[in-house]
This record gives structure tokens, C-alpha cells and sequence, in this order.
């Protein structure tokens, strides 16, 4: 059987931005002043959300993930290598997935591909590989032009990976990271190499290139719902071009859970999180109010195609997740899924069912949620959710889709 | 007046053509046409009054195909030496406005046996220290849904009806939302990375021009500040400046008769 793989993602928000942060400040990214960082206030913040992560190990999950992100109050991973080390030695049995570092970013991909080899090493064969071109925040951070980023994140995986399967030293010609020496030590640990993981908002572009390579394509849009079922209807049809097949693993997507003992106790605990989570964090990104710097001519990552195709669409479908203003608009689009034990998994086994996608990615602690909370709701979530989620769905991939078989590992399906 | 297309190194480029008379080369910025409009505005129909102006839209604007390799101000300014190969220009004075006049001081900097007359209007593209271009791409990004940012750093009148109506908080019509991120996306290449909108090297290499040169700049110009005007004037050999009261960095739509008036006089001497 194939169950459904549940991984818990965290963001690790800045949870002490002050109360008047919405109406003072324009964004919690870039610009976002350090002044906020609170010294004595984030004593142990680290310690706080690793655990959580290591609970999650302990609690069954299938993998921890991480990703990174600059200069903002979002999430505090500029590193993220540096936090799966530390999961390396505190957790056994989870994947440790990096979603992603962001290699256009960088002067010289081999630094990643050292540290991705390390991370397998250190975790004992458990890491998951993930490669993002970065958003528009990340190009203000770092200072790279938007229309070059995916030729440069294309290079830099194809070279990390060679880097990995072939024997050095050789030469690797550029254009983007012309390199004498390629020799990576030590080598990764998985054979042929870890899975890699590339996220994509439903770009053809993107999936083109990720099903070409036969890696897992991994949705980042936080659009649910029917936005999941069609972009896994899509890169479907995409590996198929590519004589491939798909199946559920060949795709991920990124959930919001909080989970209490009834609906009403789940919506009063989690709402203090979610609205800083929305209003706060998601400032400057997913939301139109503040300094929207995830998308635009100021950051041009889209094609001239794209971006005629965004201009004509309606305008009603520019609403983002952070513009939700009440609690039944938030619950409608379905991208963050709060309640019972039983009113969870329903609404996820209708997402798993209609969607037929392998692996969620949640998240539990959304923003300044206490420690205590996210804690409760993974639990109850491990021990009273993820059961029936692993049995119908491993019932329902193992009809759906037969050359999955008994014995086949995942792996093979590449 | 016309449009037609040409072809360079196998990429299409869309030209603008008006006048009678000497040949003048104009290249284009991004309060200007090309960049917020697809035809000419009132300053180059008076500039064509004498003139035969030539206007090439930069690769990825209006008509003008993308160049995918573009990363850097000398790949803009090898695109627009092999513009002026493909249409016979062995010499010719050349008036770039804003991100243009940057590309025509490159040139007239490296081949100035290429360029007669010169004339810079808001031009970015030296090191003057302590004085850095605004941040146009930050700017371009909707603030509350707006665009105020970016009108203020073009326009001296950033809520003035000029500066309204050809950057609106909405985008109007498809038409002006696409030659913006068009133009964006074209500088974004080379001018989103450091060293952003100057060549550290270039003011040391200004002295290699020794035709007259005419440099304007508006005195209320937020994207480019006006002290790159004097750097320029100090480069040149032979350079007369320019500051234009009361204008900001689209100091061609917003003064477009004395600016007109004052290259025609320029190009007559």
C-alpha cells in the first residue's frame, strides 16, 4: 500500500510584531524594519520551533519541512541547511525536506549541492532536495533579476545533480556558473541521489522542466480546491508527453490544518494565529493591502505571454489568501482548514479524493500561535486524522492507480 | 510619421520614424514612447519637425522582440550598434532620454567616431557617490494597489494629470499594463543587479568624445538625481548642461516644447 505521506511544514513566523504592525508598516518583507526583532522576547525561538518539528518526527509524521526565505518576519529560515542540520540529530525517522533553497541566488551552486550531500549524510539517507527559483522578495533581497532566474535555477540543478551522479572532477561550461573543478565530497548518501523537489505556481514552464527530469512537482500556490485538481490534471498530462507516468507522489501541496476537539474549540484556539498569520506575515506577499512585492513588472519573472494572459483574466480572481476579511471567507477558500478531528479529515479526504495528490505538506503553527496549541493540534491530528487519511487513501491510489503495486517503491516511479 | 520593423541578428525591431532631413537617433526610456505609449508624444512629433528621427524600440518593448541573453548595459548598447549597422548609420547625433541616454553615452564613450552631436536627458549610468537612482522596481510595485510611488519619482507632479493618466493605479487598458511590464522586464536585466543603473567605469572613459554634447535634466527628478547631470558635464570635453526647473525625470512629456526647442537649437549649431 501507498498512503498518502503527511510531512509538517514550518514557517517559523516572528511571532512579537506589535499590535499596530497592520497599520504602520507596509510589508513584513524586505523592508520590513530589524528594529522589531525583539532580543530578550526570542530567547529560545529556535529551540521552540525545532522541537516542534522533532515532536512531529516523534508523533509519526512522514518528513519536516523547511524552507527559505530573507529579510522578513514570515518565516525565519535564511538558512534553512543550518535548522535541517540540527533535525539531522534530533529526529530518526522522518524525510528532512528542504523546500527549497533558492540556487539563483547564489554565486556558486556547488555550495548546495556540499550542503544537500552533508545534510544526506548527517540524516542517514533522509533528505528530500528541494530547488526554487525564489519569489520577488527574494529578488529585492538578493539583488537578481527576475527574467533570469529560471535559466539560472535550471542550470544550477542540472549541475548539483550531476554533480551527484557523475564522477569528478569535470568541468562545467556556464553559461550561468561556469566551474573548473566540480568534485562534490562527499557524495549523497541515496543512490542515484535524493528526490528532488521543485515548487511551481502552475506554470506550464515549470512543469515542463520538472516532468522532463522526472523530479516531483510541487504546488506552492496555496490555491485548493479545484486550482489543486487542475494543475495535478496538468502535470499529468506533461509527464505523459514526456512518457511518463503519474502518479500521487510525483505531487506535493502546501496545507494549513489546525485541528481541536470540536469545531468550536478549534476555530476560538487557532484565530489569534491565523489572523496575525494572514494579516501580518502574509503583508507584502499574498496580500493587496501593504507593498505587494510577490508579483509585478518590478520583479518580472513571468513571460510577456504570462503576464497578457494575467492582465486578462478577471479581476475577481486576483484575491489572495491574506485579503480574507472574515472567518466564512477564509473557510470557503479552503486553504486553511480549521475543526475537529472529524471535520478535518473529511475535508481532507475530499481534497485527497478530488485532487488525488500523495503529498500534503502542512502547516500547524501559523504565526504567533502559541507553542501549546501547535503542539495539540499536531497530536490530535497524528493520532485521530492521519490513521483514516493513510488507509483510505493507500485503498484509494492502490485502485486508481495500479502500477503503484505492492512492492514498487516510490523511488521507482522516477 | 511610421512604424516599421527591421531585423537584427535575427530579431525583430520595431522603429519609429518621422521628418525630413539629418538622421537623428533616438533612443527611448520609460516615461516616453515605447515605455508608457506605443506612438509619439508631442515632444518627438516637435523634435521630427526638423529632423529625421529614428526611434528603435529597446528588445521586449512594444514590438521589439526579447532578447533572452540581454544581462548588461554593453549588451544593450551592442544591440543598439548593430540598429544603427542595420540601417546604414555610419555616424549619427544620437538623443537618449532616461535608460536611452545612458546607452548613448556607452556608445559615444566606446565608438565616438559613431555618434556626431549628443544629447542626454535624465540619464543615469555614472557613479555619483552618495547620490543613488530611486528604486524604480520597488516603486512599480502596487502600494495599497497604487502606483503613487512610481509617478512620484518620474513626474515632478506625481498626481498631476499627465502623470495619471499614463501610469494609473489600474491599468487602464491591456494595452499600457503590457508595455509596462514590457519596458520593466526589458531594464530589470541589466539594471535590477548591481551595480543597478550606472557603469563605475564610464565617467572615467566620458573624455573619449570630443563632439559637442547637450545634457538636460529636470530639477526635480526622484529616479535619476540631478547631480548625474554635472557628473556628465564634467565628463565630456565639449558638454553644455542643462537643469529644467519645475520638471522631474519625464521632463520630455512634461516640458516638451522647451526641450524640444532647446536640442533643435543644439542640433542646429
Amino acid at each position: 500500500m501507498h498512503p498518502v505521506r503527511l510531512f509538517c511544514w514550518h514557517f517559523m513566523a516572528y511571532p512579537h510584531l506589535p499590535e499596530d504592525f497592520d497599520e504602520k508598516y507596509e510589508s513584513a518583507w524586505v523592508t520590513v524594519p530589524n528594529r522589531l526583532w525583539d532580543r530578550q522576547r526570542t530567547k529560545g525561538i529556535y529551540q521552540e520551533y525545532l522541537d516542534q518539528l522533532v515532536y512531529a518526527d516523534e508523533l509519526g509524521f512522514d518528513g519536516m519541512v523547511l524552507n527559505e526565505h530573507h529579510q522578513n518576519a514570515y518565516g525565519l529560515m535564511p538558512s534553512p541547511n543550518l535548522l535541517a542540520a540540527a533535525l539531522t540529530q534530533k529526529t530518526k525517522n522522518g524525510k528532512i525536506v528542504v523546500l527549497a533553497n533558492l540556487p539563483p541566488m547564489y554565486l556558486n551552486p556547488l555550495r548546495i549541492a556540499e550542503e544537500y550531500a552533508m545534510l544526506d549524510n548527517m540524516s542517514n539517507g533522509r533528505l528530500i532536495a528541494g530547488f526554487a527559483v525564489g519569489g520577488g522578495p527574494e529578488s529585492f533581497n538578493y539583488n537578481v533579476p527576475s527574467p533570469h532566474g529560471r535559466r539560472r535555477l535550471w542550470e544550477a540543478i542540472d549541475l548539483i545533480v550531476k554533480s551527484w551522479t557523475d564522477d569528478g572532477p569535470f568541468e562545467h561550461e556556464g553559461p550561468c556558473y561556469p566551474m573548473r573543478y566540480v568534485n562534490v565530497w562527499p557524495r549523497p548518501q541515496q543512490e542515484p541521489h535524493p528526490e528532488v523537489w521543485v515548487p511551481g505556481s502552475r506554470s506550464i514552464e515549470s512543469m515542463e522542466e520538472v516532468a522532463r527530469r522526472g523530479y516531483r512537482y510541487f504546488l506552492s500556490s496555496r490555491s485548493h480546491g479545484g486550482g489543486t485538481r487542475m494543475a495535478a490534471k496538468e502535470f499529468a498530462g506533461v509527464m505523459e508527453k514526456h512518457g511518463k507516468t503519474y502518479t500521487p507522489f510525483h505531487m506535493g501541496v502546501l496545507m494549513s490544518v489546525y485541528v481541536a476537539e470540536t469545531d468550536e474549540q478549534a476555530k476560538a484556539e487557532s484565530q489569534e494565529g491565523i489572523w496575525y498569520f494572514l494579516r501580518n506575515c502574509l503583508k507584502g506577499h499574498l496580500r493587496k493591502e501593504g507593498r505587494s512585492m510577490t508579483f509585478g513588472p518590478g520583479v518580472p519573472s513571468q513571460s510577456l505571454r504570462s503576464w497578457e494572459a494575467f492582465l486578462n483574466a478577471p479581476r475577481s480572481s486576483g484575491s489572495l489568501l491574506g485579503d480574507a476579511e472574515t472567518w466564512e471567507e477564509l473557510e470557503e477558500r479552503n486553504s486553511i482548514i480549521v475543526g475537529s478531528p472529524e471535520t478535518v479529515r473529511r475535508k481532507l479526504w475530499e481534497f485527497i479524493e478530488d485532487a488525488q495528490v500523495g503529498n500534503l505538506l502542512i502547516q500547524f503553527q501559523f504565526g504567533n500561535m502559541k507553542d501549546a496549541l501547535a503542539r495539540k493540534s499536531m497530536k490530535l491530528f497524528a493520532e485521530e486524522v492521519a490513521p483514516a487519511l493513510r488507509r483510505d487513501s493507500g485503498e484509494l491510489f492502490a485502485k486508481v492507480f495500479p502500477q503503484l503495486g505492492d512492492e514498487m517503491p516510490v523511488e521507482a516511479a522516477q | 510619421m511610421s512604424m516599421r520593423d527591421l531585423t537584427v541578428a535575427g530579431r525583430t525591431v520595431q522603429l519609429y520614424e518621422a521628418g525630413e532631413g539629418t538622421p537623428v537617433l533616438y533612443l527611448h526610456g520609460i516615461a516616453d514612447m515605447h515605455g508608457a505609449a506605443a506612438g509619439p508624444f508631442p515632444f518627438h512629433e516637435a523634435l521630427a519637425t526638423d529632423v529625421k528621427l529614428i526611434a528603435p524600440a529597446h528588445p521586449g518593448c512594444v514590438g521589439s522582440d526579447e532578447d533572452n541573453s540581454l544581462e548588461s548595459i554593453e549588451d544593450l548598447m551592442f544591440h543598439t550598434l548593430e540598429v544603427m549597422d542595420a540601417l546604414g548609420l555610419e555616424k549619427a547625433a544620437i538623443v537618449g532620454n532616461c535608460i536611452g541616454g545612458w546607452v548613448a553615452a556607452e556608445i559615444a564613450a566606446r565608438n565616438p567616431e559613431r555618434v556626431g552631436k549628443l544629447v542626454l536627458i535624465g540619464a543615469p549610468g555614472l557613479f555619483v557617490s552618495g547620490s543613488p537612482t530611486g528604486d524604480l522596481f520597488m516603486a512599480v510595485q502596487p502600494l495599497n494597489g497604487g502606483i503613487a510611488d512610481l509617478r512620484a519619482m518620474l513626474f515632478a507632479d506625481g498626481e498631476g494629470e499627465l502623470a495619471q493618466d499614463l501610469f494609473p493605479d489600474q491599468h487602464r487598458d491591456k494595452e499600457q499594463g503590457m508595455l509596462r511590464y514590457q519596458i520593466f522586464r526589458c531594464i530589470a536585466r541589466f539594471g535590477f543587479k548591481p551595480p543597478y543603473f550606472y557603469h563605475r567605469k564610464l565617467r572615467d572613459r566620458l573624455y573619449r568624445f570630443k563632439g559637442p554634447a547637450l545634457v538636460l535634466h529636470g530639477a526635480d527628478d526622484a529616479f535619476v538625481p540631478p547631480d548625474y547631470a554635472a557628473a556628465y558635464g564634467e565628463g565630456f570635453s565639449d558638454a553644455s548642461v542643462e537643469t529644467i526647473a519645475g520638471a522631474g525625470h519625464a521632463v520630455i512629456l512634461e516640458r516638451p516644447d522647451e526641450v524640444a526647442g532647446k536640442i533643435a537649437a543644439f542640433l542646429k549649431e
